[in-house]
């Protein structure tokens, strides 16, 4: 089954655009592997923060679009990696292809998140979801 | 004891969940925009009575607005 997940970054303002880009590969570098891959990549450039994060007032803001197939992304080495690495001030990974599909499904319009990772009309099948949810979809599809 | 002072009457224009009448399923917390006009001026979030937005929708407006407060794009108090 196809998982989709986006993970936000917000970089050191600190950080000159070269050194960004080394940061971001690396990232990438850790979530990728085998069947898990960074399909697009999008990047705001420096932008103002809602509130000061540490002593900063100002992050590199980059987005990374995600598919899997059939394999787990190691969300929970990243994770750690991320927490040590001070040059990320914040971040956020979260898994969006039910939200996707279900959007898609539903909704009148198409939406830039989901053609970032692929998700374009309504999908059937899908061998068994991680929640009751899907299956009650499913049939509910059939 | 007097009686009881008549309520006000007055006409209010019919709220609409604007995500309903649009058609819009995945509100995006990158979408910073269209979640600045569903929080207050001290940030805080726009109670559905007063936007009309419909339960569903508000469920997903918090959840983008959080995410969003989360990674500074929207401000957990203002001033």
């Amino acid at each position: 089954m196809k998982r989709t997940y986006e993970l936000a970054l917000v970089l050191d303002p600190s950080l000159s655009d070269e050194e960004q880009v080394g940061l971001v590969d690396e990232v990438k570098k850790m979530v990728s592997g085998k069947g898990v891959e960074v399909v697009k990549e999008e990047s705001w450039g420096k932008r103002k923060l809602a509130y000061p994060v540490g002593k900063v007032n100002e992050g590199r803001y980059v987005f990374l679009y995600i598919v899997a197939e059939n394999e787990a992304p190691p969300v929970a080495l990243v994770e750690k990696r991320l927490n040590q690495n001070e040059r990320v001030l914040r971040y956020l990974w979260i898994r969006t292809d039910e939200d996707l599909r279900r959007a898609m499904r539903k909704g009148k319009r198409s939406f830039a998140a989901a053609e970032a990772v692929g998700i374009t009309g309504p999908l059937r099948g899908g061998s068994g979801g991680s929640r009751e949810r899907s299956s009650i979809e499913e049939a509910r599809e059939a | 004891m007097s009686a009881p002072p008549r309520k006000k009457v007055f006409f209010r224009r019919r709220k609409v969940c604007k995500f309903c009448a649009d058609g819009i399923e995945y509100i995006d917390y990158k979408d910073v925009k269209l979640l600045q006009q569903y929080i207050l001026e001290h940030a805080k979030i726009l109670p559905r009575r007063i936007s009309g937005t419909s339960a569903r929708h508000q469920r997903m407006l918090t959840d983008a607005i959080k995410r969003a407060r989360h990674l500074a794009l929207l401000p957990f108090v203002s001033e």
